[in-house]
Order: structure tokens, then C-alpha cells, then sequence
């Protein structure tokens, strides 16, 4: 009895050890993305994407030529909403940005670590579907991503068991990329200093 | 920091761009208002302009990225530059985003010092001045100061002196090289420095011109000094340098003649002299060295007969030669009959017309001489002068002499307009500071010589509350004559506008390819000129102190120039090549004088003239005559460098203030070598930081040389078979590309130029004196210096050190986390952000070529600005080093797949590799049979180092190529 | 006490209560070294707080010099850590007696000096907080550590040796804590039955006990071979001059077993003095462990000798330059502590006064100790401060913080043995009991 709570004590210990160590370790790495997230203007891709079917690179134009996929100007948003839905509050806020000049101060969604190097131009240009990573946008009222690496993914394999790793993490990627290379024959990269250099 | 955060950037205020990307996790993406096509985030664009950072001006393309310019490249097509750049070029950026640029308009408040002011204020207190000077006819009161400008600045300055009837403009330039254009005078009769061809020359004889330096135009007449002597380039030819120090120039030379300080004018004389004797030179020379004698010319200079003999005969030989002189350290009050000697050298070896050609003059030929500066200081300190206008890169207080007691007279002015961007010591004495754009963010032009005119154009909006000096002057001269815009002599609404009307001709309406190009570039013939042999003086230079003095050669730095540059902290981090030495300044003390003394290195010695005294700690160098003393210009500290880098240093580092205001009677030309001085030892230490610990390869054999005769054989009968290394594992397959790098040892000069380029490339930090004194610098690549031969007449060779990518390479087995690893493409790959910091792999690296970042270097805002987007900034604790520039082979490869062909060679280019002057390092694919670097890997002279403990590297040294004399 | 003193067999009573003092609660003597080792502890973990807040930096160290004394002080600690297994296990194997009264003392010493050595590695990492990385645990990002590298075997060889060697420790304690255990009383008692692992002492499980304790001595012994070779691997797996040697393993575990024994007899010898325990470690234990030390001190020398031949012999210039460099330069003096303290200082235990003597025994420990601390020292520092590449040749000093941290090492390790004695009964009661003649019953009853 009292024999059994000894050793029991003796794990526990070693446990909050490893836990400790990889707390300190997610306490130093650069904070994970927002999730779901106030912006400025209310902007449902449900209605541009799913509804209108207006495709991604039209207002996200720097994907294919570029490592970020850019945000469209507020030139480009006013185009269409100069008479589009132009009585709507949310787009009477989008004429006022226009109107001072200013830019939208977006809230970023999507946020990998600086270590990491992600150009969305290879990818483009490798034929992939923004939803492949960024989830089904298309039904999104608001625009959301669960990213990043997380605890509990460890501490599960930790303890033996094997989830599949979250979305925009490097086992996601890699796991990805292998399966290109399989089925695709492609030449996805898999050397580390590929993206992290 | 944030390399992510660069979206911030593109917006669209200037201010609220240069407070961007310095957060830790930004949460706002700000996109752009109106879409700029010139600009897309994450995609660099490249904007041709012209290096202000000295008179040599190269070609710069500038690397601008979300609106920020993050690294400057030598442009291609520029003919002075051809794609290279020096240290100083590199490092501008540092002055652009530099932390103490001054914010706005500064007013003087009586003693309180400075306020910020409105532009409108500021420029109201001189145009109301200017305009009551005017009325009371006193025009002649106003005096304008600029550094060298031909261009359009120039021109624009001179119409506006004259609608204001100030004085004719004074471009001063501390470097003037007067007597090359006094003695050109006397011998060719052109008031003009010509363009010295070291590219076609066979012998090059310099006497004290550090053309690698400093001296005139460094890079191009470095690259010209490739192409004449390197053994790659099958020329060899032959450089003799004469000089009392032995300079990173000298040390370059084949045979460097240490002559007494003063003696080069005998010296030329005496060769020419002996030249006429061996009947190498025409008769009609002979009335010029009549009055030369050999032996008493060798007792002077403290060169045997038989040198100066064999020089005259190897320069004779030469078809054609090309004698160079008048290095600033060696210009005294002699320096145009010294000049005048050398001419007569060329004219008698018939080199005129050949390697010296008048036609394409340089830009210095237009500098306003010395002695007319001097008598403006003379007019500001009788009070003549009420108004000074003080252009962008001009310090007087700092460059010119302390016998001119310039800051005295300064002070006497009772307006003193300055615009410069970064404080300096001229600008504290100034009433009003009207902070001009950075030269990066300017419009302009400049001709570095005739027939190529380059073009400066903004490269990026300006990151300061700063406007170009043009146009502050157009509206303060508009409000001074009370016209309006468009009306009177100085109609233009901006500089731009007048910048563009002096292009429309030039550029035939092709304003867009010009702006492209660089600027508008021809050849000019060289024009025929006759020598007329006049009588060579060979008085040695007039020194003022004490006979039992020795005397002074104050030198400029390839690091700084005049000082100018010193405001980069890349470049006090940059060793000085030849002593390794980081941060202070030191008095170089020749073994003698220090065993008499009895300093030893960092000793702090009292250097005492008849203007001053100067306290430097010592640096004791066995090659310098033991008669003379050297100290280096240029040292200066900006506020925030001290005490984040540097300790407070000892008062001044600047050996000006030890000159007195003397100048060479014939050409008007201030005389650096004019002075003796007494050296007294103060007791007191201040260590200098010296990287290097020993200049002496202890048999280790890093930097190798091969004597020119054996490898003339060698290079016939082609590679010597190569033993193959015994191993246990079988060979490594590379499935694509095997990226590997020569480094020519012959061609590398030592300029640092790699060093600089690879840290602003790679987001390297700055540690500051103390952490790089104590081996915790950071920079990825070095040059060392190996000495051999005997010490006060050493063969100096320099080995440019990185990562040297070992295909069996210690540092990856040892590794506990794959954080170093060998990448496929036969990269030794470090992963920063899997390092856990054990610093096994930096113990086992035989080339300690690995850096530890032992702290969290900062960035001081804006610097952090500049950092490159795609190359990570790596935090405490972890390793890094050379990546051979991944970014750039990523961003090749990149291309090459847009484009749907494979990488060519040439495609890809390290940073290191870009810049460097004299090509010495080539970067490319080993796995491509064709490409330039497998060939070189195959050269008779290619060696690794360290090849006996079988690392294998992917980095193949060159041997350096020795002369006879040498071996 | 006094009798205890004086009859050469004390019988199994005075065991009980001589052994048992060690126990009672303790004098002001005691809590004046707790202070002042607590506050040795202090400085310590300010110390590394501030080099992980700060950065590597803090520490002395440079290039070339990239690991100094903190791998240093670790590797004299993991030497420390020998001596308790050796005596527990190796000996208990071949039934020398002489070690029951002071394994109990040696194999806590073990321990603590494992654990006080498994802090370095984290001290020494730049980024302490990452240090899991080396752990091989199937993780999100696929990644598994370098298998090649000796740090990762270090993990491997330490974790195990520290397991095996507590195992062995709370085995051995099982009787004895059950005689505290029916000693006690409270809370005292709700622990030590815990720890007791529910012992009656029936037969069976002695016979078990027996076996058990035998096994883990076959067990715990090649990991005493083992420990330090791989240790040592660290250093002969590389390439630096000075390092690159085959001779380093049994180099290695030599010296370990010469500072362990060193280590023992400077705790063993107070406890005698302080629980005046002269009648259970009586001079014949400290005439063995005296030989021991000379034993080892001059088989460290040969090894000595070796290094420098070796080097001498190999006709590699960089080899030579190094060494010279150690023996006449800047860590001249290091180099010569260290040959006097291992080779010469031994040698007067040829001499058995002295081997039996406490206070010679006690100097020459403590010369041991301060020489094998310096042996290592001279193999990092200096080797690293002149091998292959002139340009980077240079000295390194030792900053505020490293030398805070590796005397606060010592107070850690004391701060665990000082507890350890006032908790645990220091010697076997059980194997003392053996070792004297049972009690014969009627001349119990005579009385």
C-alpha cells in the first residue's frame, strides 16, 4: 500500500519535470496566432468566398509571385464596395479608411514562428489549394486558424500515443511534403534548412 | 525582432514605418492604401544609385525590400565599380538607418543648445539673414561648403551662390591630391588627375599611393590590380611599393622598399637616374637627375644602390609600367616635386598616354585646393564671414587640420547653417541643422570621372524627418531674394525637378533605362600630352618640431576615410586587415622605438607635437621605420555607440589634431607628412582588441604560396593526380546540386569588403570592443593575415576563413539534436531553432569558424530595419554560422523554376563573393563539370586547409602566387 | 559510547544505539554548516538564474574555449560517483567485508554526486529550456535526437547509472528502515513504513533480499566501467588535440575510483569523529580504502606517463605544440597542481601510519580531490586554448558566475549528504550486525 504510493511519488516527479522543461521551452518560442479574432471591419470570407465564389488570389494577389500572400488594398477592397453593398455599417467603415487614407489595421490570423521560412510562391506554383492549409475559408463568418505547436501533441506522444499533429506545424509540413514526394513524385524539400535558415 | 513583421512596413508614412518591425509578436498587418506595383511584400526590388561615401563614386544597387532598403551590391554595368564594392560601401546602410540621425530641424537656443524646430522656423532664421545681408549688399558674406559635387547639387549650389552673390562655392575634400595636379601642371601641363590603367600596366611602382585603400578610386583601381598581377588572370605582373609603413597596399606588393619617411621624391629621381645610366630612358631625361647622386640618394632613403638599380631595371623592362604616387600619409611639404619625379618616371618609361591617361580626368581634379579652404577659415575667423553653409559629409572640425583652428573660427561665424543627417563635431558648433536626406534617399548625380556620369536616385523614403539639402536651399533662396516658385535665378519648385532638367539631355529620353543603367556612361579617349623635363628637386619634406622627433604619418583608413564613414558600427567591428585590431584607434610604434620606451601593446603612449598632444594606446609593428610614427584617421565615435560598444574612450582619436595648418608651397595642398613628434609613456593601459592571436602559422601551413616559376610548371602539366582519402564509409550522394566555393589567395588584398557585405546580409550583430576582444565576435567569415619571412620584412598572405562546409565535418556527429547536419545539397546546414546551445560542435570545429551567440544582441532602432527579411535572427544561446548565403541559393533556385530551367552557373552569388573588388572568390556548382568553380577546384595551385585531418571542405583555397624575390 | 570504544566487538545493543544516535536530533554545530551550505546554495541558483536570463556570456567562456569549467566540475562530479557503486557492488561481489560499515555512506555520496552532476548539463546548455530535445520521445515535429553524439549517449549512461545505483541504495536501506520504522513514531513512522516497503524480516524475505541484493550487485557493476568510459567519449570521440585519444576511457575510470575513494574518506572520517563510530570504521577499513588510493594514484600516473609519450611519439606537430603549450605556458601552473596532487601526495600512504592516521588521510583526500578537479580541467581548458587553429589561440578566465556555480556544486551535494545522515541510518546496521559475533544467550542470562 504505502510501498505502491513511494514509487508513485517517484514517477509523478519525474513527470512534472519533463513537464517543466517543455513549459519553459513553449514559454520561449513566439506566441501562437490569434485565434478567432476581433477585426476591424467585420469581413465574412464566407460571403466573398463561398458565396461569390470570388477566387482567393484576387484580393490576395502576392501569393504566386511572392512569400506572403499580401492582403488586397484598400484601392482594391473599394473597387467593388464603391457601389457594392455601399449602404452596409461594416462597409460604411471600409469608406472611411478609404476616405482618411489609412490602411485597415488587420488582426493576423495566421502566424508561423520568424524561424520559420514559408513562401507561399512554391506552393502556388506547385498547384495547391489555400484550403489545404488554411481550412475550408469558404464557410468562415470569421476568419480562423488553430496553429502552432502545442502541449498537449507532445505530452500525448510523450505517453505513447500518436495524434495527428495540428494544423501549421512542422510535423503537419513534413508529413505532407513525404507524401507529395510519394504520391505526386514531386520534390518537395525535407532538408531543415529548407525553411528554417 | 521580427522578420515577419515587415508588412508593417508597407504603409504608408515614412515615421510609421521606421517604428515598424521591432515588436516581438505584431498582431496588426497593415496593407498598402493605394497598390504600388514597384512594390510587392516579400519580393525585392533593386534601385541603381551612385556610393557618396567617398569621391571614388561607384555604382550601388540598392536591395529594397517592403519599402526598406536592407542591402546595398556594387551595380555590374557601372564602369568604375563593375559590381564590387569596398567596406565603406557596404556599411552606408549603417549611416542610413543610423540611431543618432537627427530627427528633424535643430535651432540653437543660445547656450541651452539645441531645440527641434519646424522646417518653415528653421529656414526662416537663414532666409531672414541671407535676405539682410543681401540688402546691405554684404553677399560675400555667405559662404558655401560642400564635399566634392560635380553634379547637379553642385551646379544647382553654384547658380544659387551666385543669385545671392555669396561666395564662390568651396568643395572640401580632406584627400585632395593637389600635387598630382600641380606636378601635372609643370610636367604634362593639364591641371588634371588622369585615370591610372593598373589593368594594362606589367609593373606597377607605387610610392606611398594606397591605392587599395584610399588612394583616388580603391575598388576600381583594386580591380585593375587583379587583373595586372593576380596569376589567375595569366598576367603576373610585377608591383613594387616604396613606403615607411608597411600599409595593406604595401603589404600586397612583391617587394615592398621601406624607405626613409620623406625620401620617395629622391628616391624616383634616383631611379630614373639610374635608368638614364643603363641607357633605359632617354638622354633628354638625364638634365632632370642631374643633380641626383645614387649613393647619397641611398644614404637618405635607406635604400641600397643595388635596389634602386634593380627597381630602374624592372620598371624599365616594362611594357607598359605605371609609377603612382602622392599617398596622402607620404604628401608633405615636398609632395609636387615628388610627383613631378614620378611623372618624369612614366614620361621616361613611356607610360603616358598608356597606363596614365589624361581625358577620362577624375572628379578630384575639381576639388577646391587646401590653401583656398584655409584662407576661408583665415576670412571666418577675421569675421568676414556671417553666413556658412555646411553641406552633407563635410566636418572640418574633424578633418582638417587643429593648426587651422578651424573650430575657433567656426565659432566666430554668427550663423552657421549645417546639413548634415548625423551629428558630427561640425555640426555641434552649428547655429541651425536643416537635416539633409541620406544620399540613399536623395536625387543626384555625380561623375567619378569624365565621360561617366552616375545617376542617384531615391532608393527608399526617407526614414527621418529630413529633406534634401536642394531643396531647402531653393526655398530659403527663393525667401531671401523674395521671389516666388518659378520666377528669378533659382525657379525650380524641388531639387528633383532641377536634377531631371540637367538629365534631359544626357539621357536622349530614356530617362527610365539611364535611371536602370545607373547613369549615362561613354569612354573618352586619352588625349596625347608631352612631358617637359624639368629639373628634379629632391629637397626632402620641411617637418615642423624637434629633429630627435620622429615623424608623424597619419594615415587614412580603408575603414573610415576621413572619418566620414565612421559612424557605421559594422565598420569598427571589421578588423583593421593588417593589425587586427577592432574599435579603439592605436599610434603605431615601430619595435625599436617601443624597446626604448618600453611599451608593449596597449600600453597608452602620449604622442606630443607642436600643435598637441594625443593619447592612444599602443600598437608595436615590427615592419614600420623605426624613424617614424603612424597613426590612422578617421576614428570617431556617434553617441550611441558609446557606452553600448565601446568604453568612453580617451578624449580624441583623431591624428589631426596633432597636424599644424602647413601646406605644399607649389601645389596648395595640406601637408599630412609635416610634423615630428615625441612619444612619452603614460603608465596607464587600455587594451587594444585584436582578434588575431599571432600572425605566425606555426608550420600549420593554412595560408600556402607557391613560387611564380613552379607554378608557371605546374600550370602546364596541368593537376597533380590527387591521392584519394582512405575511408570507411562510402561516399555521399548529392541528388541535385553539390554547391561548393574557391577562394584565390593570390587575388584576395585583404579589404574586408566580404567581411562587411556578409554581415549586413546575414543579420549578423555588432558585440562592441570588449566582447570581441575576448573571442565572442560574431562575424561569419574572416580575414586573417599569416606573416612569413622575417619580421621586419615580412611576405604577408590573407586567407579569407568561413564555414568551410567539410563533407566529413566534426561538427555534425557530435551534435546531440541534428541541430548541425549535412543538407543534401552538401551544405553544412546549422538549425538555429533546434540548437540547444552545447557548444560541442564549436569545440570541434578545427577552423573555429563557429559563432555562439552568448547574448541576445540588440538592434537599436531603426538598425533593426535593415535586417534581411529571409535570414533568421537568431536568439541567445544558440550557434550559427556561414550558410554560403541559403537565402541567395534558395532565391536562385527559386528563379530558375519560374523561368522552367535549371540553375546556371553564375545564377547564384553569396554575398561575399558579390562585392569582392578583385573576384577572388567564386561560389557555384561542383557537380557541374562546366561550372567556374569545378574548374578551379582543379587548378595545380588548389589546396585545402587543414587537409591532413580529412574534413574534406567544400571550400578550395588557391595558393597565393610569390615573385622570386620572396621565396 | 566509551565502551564502545574501547571493546574491539560491540555488541548488537550498542549497534543499535551507536547507530541510531546518528540520528537524534541535531546540535548547533550541525545547523551552522546547513546555513552556511544553504547559503552557498543560494548564491548558486542566483547565479544560474542570471546566466539564463542574461545569456551564455555570463560565464567565461569564448572561442575557442567553448566549454570550461562547468563540463569541468561535471565530470569530477560524475567521477565522485564511482566510488559508491565500486565499494557497494564490486566488493559485496567478492565479499570483502571490510566495506559494510561505510557502503551505506559511499552509495548515498553516489547518488548525490550523480544528481549534483546531472544539473551541469543543464547549466552548460545555452538554452537550458530546450534541453528535452535530447530526451528520444516520439514528438509532433518527427525529430529524434543525434545517436551519434556522445552527449546524447552521456543521457543514456548517467540516467541509468543514477537509477540502478538508487535502486541499489533503497534496497539496502529496506532492513534498516524497518528497524527505524518500529523505532519511530508519527509522521517519522508513516514515512519509513512507506519507504520499508512493508518489511517483517521473515525469512522469506530475506532469501529474497538476498537474491535481489546480489542481482543488482551483478547488475550495478559493469555500469561502474561503464559510467565513465562514455563520459570520456565525450572528449576521445573528438578531434581536439589532447582529446583524441584511445587512452581516455580506462584513463577515466581510474581517476574516478581514485577522487570517489578520496570523497568517501572526507565524509566517512567527520561521521567517525562526530557519532564516534571508531568501533565500526576502525583503522583496518581506513588502512584498505588508504591502499586503494594508492593503488589507483599510481596507475593515474603510468596513465600520465602514457598521455605524454603517446603525444610525444606520435610525431604530429599540432599534438606536440599542444602539449608543450600545457606544460610551459599560461596553465603551466594547473598542470603541475595536478601532477603533484595525484602523483606525488599519494605516495606517502606506501607508509602506514599514515594510511591509518585520520588527519594525513583527510589532507591527502582533499589534495586528491583538488587534483582530479584541476586533471580535468587541464584536459578542457588548455587543450582547447592551442589546438589546431592559431588565429584563435587564446586564455580563458573564469567569470563571477561560473565560479559561483561550481562552488555552489559543493553545497548542493553537501546539502544532500548532510540531510541523508541526520534521515538514514549511515552505516547497515543489518551488515555491521553481521560482521560480529552473535550474543551468547546464558552468558546474557549470567547477569
Amino acid at each position: 500500500m504505502m510501498a505502491k504510493a513511494g514509487v508513485g511519488a517517484l514517477g509523478a516527479a519525474l513527470l512534472a519535470v519533463l513537464v517543466f522543461l517543455a513549459i519553459s521551452s513553449w514559454s520561449r518560442q513566439p506566441a501562437a496566432a490569434a485565434k478567432p479574432s476581433v477585426q476591424p471591419i467585420n469581413f465574412p470570407h464566407s460571403v466573398h468566398v463561398g458565396t461569390y465564389k470570388i477566387d482567393c488570389q484576387y484580393c490576395h494577389s502576392d501569393a504566386r509571385r511572392s512569400e506572403y500572400a499580401g492582403l488586397p488594398s484598400v484601392e482594391r477592397c473599394m473597387g467593388c464596395h464603391k457601389i457594392t453593398a455601399a449602404d452596409k455599417p461594416e462597409i460604411k467603415k471600409l469608406a472611411e479608411y478609404h476616405a482618411k487614407k489609412e490602411s485597415i489595421p488587420w488582426v493576423r490570423v495566421n502566424k508561423l514562428p520568424e524561424f520559420t521560412y514559408f513562401p507561399h510562391k512554391a506552393h502556388i506554383r506547385a498547384g495547391l489549394k489555400c484550403q489545404g492549409c488554411h481550412g475550408p475559408v469558404e464557410t468562415m463568418t470569421t476568419f480562423a486558424a488553430d496553429t502552432g505547436p502545442s502541449l498537449t501533441v507532445d505530452l500525448l506522444n510523450l505517453v505513447g500515443f500518436r495524434p495527428a499533429p495540428p494544423p501549421l506545424t512542422m510535423g503537419w509540413c513534413v508529413e505532407c511534403h513525404r507524401e507529395q514526394n510519394a504520391k505526386a513524385a514531386r520534390h518537395a524539400p525535407l532538408d531543415c534548412v529548407a525553411c528554417h535558415h | 525582432m521580427n522578420r515577419r513583421d515587415f508588412f508593417k512596413i508597407v504603409s504608408v508614412s515614412g515615421a510609421a514605418a521606421a517604428a515598424g518591425g521591432c515588436q516581438q509578436a505584431s498582431e496588426t498587418i497593415l496593407p498598402l492604401v493605394v497598390p504600388n506595383e514597384q512594390l510587392v511584400p516579400g519580393v525585392a526590388s533593386w534601385f541603381a544609385t551612385v556610393c557618396r561615401e567617398c569621391p571614388a563614386g561607384c555604382g550601388v544597387i540598392a536591395r529594397n525590400r517592403e519599402g526598406r532598403v536592407v542591402k546595398l551590391e556594387g551595380n555590374p554595368d557601372h564602369p568604375v565599380n563593375a559590381g564590387a564594392l569596398c567596406m565603406r560601401g557596404q556599411a552606408a546602410l549603417q549611416g542610413l538607418y543610423h540611431p543618432d540621425r537627427i530627427a528633424g530641424p535643430l535651432v540653437r537656443e543660445g547656450s541651452a543648445g539645441f531645440k527641434s524646430a519646424t522646417w518653415d522656423a528653421a529656414s526662416k532664421t537663414v532666409s531672414d539673414k541671407i535676405a539682410a545681408l543681401r540688402s546691405g549688399g554684404k553677399g560675400r558674406a555667405i559662404a558655401v561648403v560642400t564635399q566634392l559635387e560635380n553634379g547637379s547639387l553642385g551646379g544647382m549650389l553654384d547658380r544659387w551662390a551666385q543669385a545671392l552673390g555669396a561666395r564662390p562655392r568651396v568643395t572640401l575634400e580632406p584627400f585632395a591630391y593637389e600635387a598630382i595636379r600641380a606636378a601635372n601642371r609643370q610636367t604634362f601641363n593639364r591641371d588634371a588627375i588622369p585615370y591610372y590603367a593598373f589593368e594594362d600596366a606589367e609593373v606597377v611602382l607605387s610610392f606611398g599611393a594606397d591605392f587599395i585603400e584610399t588612394w583616388l578610386s580603391n575598388v576600381n583601381y583594386a580591380r585593375g590590380f587583379a587583373r595586372m598581377h593576380s596569376f589567375r588572370d595569366g598576367r603576373a605582373g610585377t608591383y613594387i611599393h616604396v613606403e615607411p609603413r608597411q600599409s595593406l597596399t604595401a603589404s600586397n606588393a612583391d617587394e615592398w622598399v621601406r624607405n626613409a619617411p620623406g625620401t620617395e621624391g629622391l628616391l624616383a629621381l634616383a631611379i630614373l637616374k639610374a635608368m638614364v645610366d643603363e641607357g633605359a630612358a632617354d638622354k633628354r631625361f638625364a638634365e632632370a637627375v642631374a643633380s641626383v647622386d645614387l649613393k647619397r640618394a641611398a644614404d637618405e632613403s635607406g635604400v641600397g644602390v643595388e635596389t634602386i638599380k634593380h627597381i630602374a631595371k624592372v620598371f624599365s623592362h616594362a611594357k607598359p609600367g605605371l609609377a603612382v604616387g602622392s599617398g596622402v600619409s607620404v604628401s608633405g611639404t615636398n609632395a609636387t616635386q615628388t610627383q613631378v619625379a614620378i611623372n618624369l618616371l612614366n614620361a621616361a618609361a613611356g607610360n603616358v598616354g598608356k597606363t596614365v591617361r589624361f581625358g577620362p580626368d577624375s572628379a578630384y581634379g575639381k576639388v577646391t585646393p587646401y590653401s583656398e579652404v584655409a584662407s576661408l577659415a583665415g576670412a571666418m575667423g577675421s569675421g568676414e564671414i556671417e553666413v556658412v553653409i555646411l553641406g552633407p559629409g563635410v566636418n572640418p572640425a574633424f578633418t582638417l587640420p587643429s593648426g587651422l583652428k578651424l573650430a575657433d573660427a567656426v565659432r566666430k561665424v554668427p550663423l552657421v547653417v549645417s546639413f548634415a543627417n548625423v551629428p558630427d563635431q561640425t555640426s555641434e558648433l552649428a547655429h541651425v541643422v536643416l537635416p539633409s536626406t541620406h544620399w540613399l534617399e536623395s536625387w543626384g548625380d555625380y561623375a567619378p570621372r569624365e565621360g561617366v556620369v552616375g545617376f542617384l536616385q531615391p532608393t527608399m523614403s526617407p526614414i527621418r524627418d529630413a529633406r534634401p539639402m536642394g531643396d531647402s536651399l531653393l526655398r530659403i533662396g527663393r525667401a531671401a531674394l523674395g521671389v516666388e516658385e518659378g520666377k528669378g535665378p533659382i525657379p525650380w519648385p524641388s531639387f528633383e525637378h532641377y536634377v531631371k532638367e540637367t538629365w534631359a539631355p544626357l539621357v536622349k529620353g530614356d530617362l527610365e533605362g539611364a535611371l536602370r543603367r545607373g547613369g549615362v556612361f561613354s569612354d573618352v579617349a586619352a588625349a596625347t600630352v608631352t612631358a617637359k623635363v624639368t629639373a628634379g628637386d629632391s629637397a626632402p619634406a620641411k617637418l615642423d618640431g624637434d629633429a630627435s622627433g620622429l615623424t608623424l604619418l597619419a594615415y587614412p583608413s580603408l575603414r573610415f576615410y576621413d572619418g566620414r564613414s565612421a559612424v557605421s558600427s559594422w565598420l569598427h567591428e571589421a578588423p583593421d586587415t593588417m593589425t587586427q585590431a577592432v574599435w579603439d584607434a592605436w599610434v603605431e610604434i615601430s619595435t625599436e622605438t617601443a624597446s626604448k620606451l618600453g611599451v608593449v601593446r596597449g600600453d597608452m603612449v602620449a604622442v606630443k607635437s607642436s600643435q598637441g598632444t594625443l593619447e592612444l594606446p599602443a600598437y608595436i609593428s615590427p615592419t614600420l621605420h623605426p624613424a617614424a610614427v603612424a597613426i590612422p584617421m578617421g576614428h570617431r565615435y556617434t553617441p550611441y555607440q558609446r557606452p553600448r560598444y565601446v568604453a568612453a574612450d580617451t578624449g580624441s582619436l583623431n591624428p589631426m589634431g596633432l597636424l599644424p595648418a602647413v601646406a605644399d608651397p607649389a601645389s596648395g595642398g595640406l601637408a599630412f607628412m609635416s610634423v615630428k613628434v615625441t612619444l612619452s609613456k603614460l603608465g596607464t593601459r587600455r587594451p587594444l582588441a585584436v582578434l588575431q592571436a599571432t600572425h605566425d602559422q606555426d608550420q600549420r601551413e593554412l595560408a600556402q604560396h607557391v613560387d611564380l616559376g613552379a607554378a608557371r610548371e605546374q600550370a602546364l602539366r596541368g593537376r597533380a593526380p590527387e591521392e584519394p582519402h582512405p575511408t570507411l564509409y562510402d561516399d555521399q550522394k548529392y541528388p541535385g546540386a553539390r554547391w561548393g566555393m574557391t577562394i584565390d589567395v593570390d587575388a584576395c588584398v585583404g579589404c574586408q569588403a566580404c567581411v562587411t557585405s556578409c554581415q549586413a546580409e546575414n543579420n549578423v550583430p555588432v558585440v562592441g570592443k570588449a566582447s570581441a576582444a575576448y573571442g565572442r565576435q560574431l562575424h561569419w567569415m574572416r580575414i586573417e593575415r599569416w606573416a612569413e619571412g622575417k619580421p621586419e620584412h615580412p611576405t604577408n598572405l590573407f586567407l579569407p576563413m568561413l564555414c568551410q562546409h567539410c563533407e566529413v565535418a566534426p561538427c555534425e556527429p557530435v551534435c546531440p539534436v541534428y541541430a548541425a547536419y549535412r543538407t543534401e545539397e552538401g551544405l553544412n546546414g546549422q538549425v538555429y531553432n533546434r540548437c540547444v546551445g552545447t557548444r560541442y560542435c564549436g569545440n570541434n570545429c578545427p577552423y573555429h569558424v563557429r559563432r555562439f551567440n552568448w547574448f541576445q544582441f540588440e538592434f537599436p532602432e531603426p538598425l533593426d530595419v535593415q535586417l534581411n527579411p529571409d535570414v533568421t535572427v537568431r536568439q541567445l544561446g544558440v550557434m550559427e554560422k556561414c550558410t554560403m548565403c541559403l537565402q541567395r541559393i534558395i532565391a536562385g533556385k527559386d528563379r530558375a523554376r519560374d523561368e522552367k530551367r535549371a540553375v546556371r552557373d553564375g545564377d547564384i552569388q553569396t554575398a561575399c563573393q558579390q562585392t569582392c573588388p578583385t573576384q577572388a572568390i567564386t561560389f557555384g556548382n561542383l557537380k557541374d563539370e562546366g561550372s567556374a568553380v569545378t574548374k578551379l577546384t582543379h587548378s595545380p595551385r588548389a589546396y585545402h586547409v587543414l587537409e591532413e585531418i580529412g574534413t574534406r571542405p567544400s571550400i578550395t583555397y588557391l595558393r597565393k602566387v610569390v615573385r622570386g624575390s620572396h621565396a | 559510547m566509551s565502551d564502545s570504544r574501547t571493546t574491539a566487538s560491540p555488541t548488537f545493543a550498542d549497534v543499535n544505539r551507536d547507530v541510531l544516535r546518528s540520528l537524534e536530533p541535531p546540535g548547533n554545530l550541525y545547523f551552522a554548516w546547513m546555513c552556511f551550505v544553504a547559503l552557498l546554495l543560494a548564491g548558486f541558483f542566483a547565479a544560474w538564474a542570471g546566466q539564463v536570463w542574461w545569456g551564455m556570456g555570463m560565464a567565461g567562456k569564448r572561442v575557442p574555449q567553448m566549454w570550461a569549467m562547468y563540463i569541468t566540475t561535471f565530470v569530477f562530479w560524475i567521477g565522485i560517483g564511482h566510488a559508491g557503486t565500486l565499494i557497494s557492488a564490486i566488493l559485496y561481489l567478492f565479499r570483502a567485508r571490510w566495506r559494510t560499515s561505510i557502503y551505506r555512506g559511499a552509495e548515498a555520496m553516489t547518488i548525490f554526486a550523480v544528481m549534483t552532476a546531472g544539473l551541469f548539463p543543464l547549466i552548460h546548455a545555452g538554452r537550458m529550456w530546450f534541453a528535452y530535445f535530447l530526451l528520444p520521445y516520439p514528438n509532433q515535429r518527427f525529430l529524434w535526437p543525434n545517436f551519434r553524439s556522445p552527449l546524447v549517449w552521456d543521457v543514456f549512461a548517467i540516467s541509468t547509472y543514477l537509477s540502478v545505483s538508487t535502486v541499489f541504495f533503497i534496497v539496502g536501506l529496506v532492513p534498516d528502515i524497518a528497524a527505524l520504522r518500529d523505532a519511530s513514531t508519527g509522521w517519522r513512522r508513516r514515512i519509513f513504513s512507506m519507504l520499508a516497503l512493508g518489511w517483517e524480516g521473515s525469512d522469506t524475505q530475506w532469501r529474497h533480499y538476498r537474491r535481489a541484493y546480489g542481482l543488482l550487485a551483478a547488475l550495478a557493476t559493469p555500469l561502474v566501467l561503464s559510467v565513465h568510459s562514455v563520459v570520456s567519449w565525450d572528449f576521445a570521440m573528438a578531434l581536439v588535440p589532447g582529446w583524441h585519444s584511445t587512452l581516455f576511457a580506462p584513463f577515466f575510470v581510474d581517476g574516478a575510483i581514485f577522487s570517489g575513494f578520496a570523497m568517501v574518506l572526507i565524509l566517512i572520517l567527520p561521521m567517525r569523529h562526530f557519532f564516534g563510530l571508531h568501533a565500526y570504521i576502525q583503522e583496518k577499513h581506513l588502512d584498505a580504502m588508504g591502499k586503494l588510493i594508492l593503488v589507483t594514484g599510481l596507475v593515474l600516473t603510468y596513465f600520465y606517463i602514457c598521455e605524454i609519450f603517446t603525444s610525444l611519439y606520435s610525431g604530429e606537430h599540432i599534438e606536440k605544440a599542444s602539449l608543450f603549450w600545457k606544460v610551459t605556458a599560461t596553465y603551466a601552473w594547473a598542470l603541475w597542481t595536478m601532477y603533484f596532487c595525484n602523483c606525488v601526495a599519494p605516495l606517502i600512504l606506501f607508509w602506514k601510519r599514515a594510511r591509518t592516521s585520520p588527519v594525513i588521510l583527510y589532507v591527502v583526500s582533499i589534495l586528491v580531490l583538488i587534483g582530479m578537479w584541476f586533471e580535468r580541467f587541464n584536459i578542457i581548458v588548455p587543450s582547447l586554448g592551442h589546438d589546431f587553429y592559431p588565429y584563435t589561440w587564446g586564455i580563458y578566465y573564469p567569470s563571477p558566475t561560473d565560479t559561483m556555480i561550481v562552488i555552489g556544486s559543493f553545497s548542493f551535494f553537501f546539502l544532500l549528504f548532510l540531510g541523508f545522515i541526520k534521515l538514514m541510518p549511515s552505516l547497515s546496521i543489518v551488515e555491521v550486525k553481521e560482521t560480529i559475533p552473535p550474543p551468547i544467550r546464558d552468558r546474557a542470562h549470567g547477569h
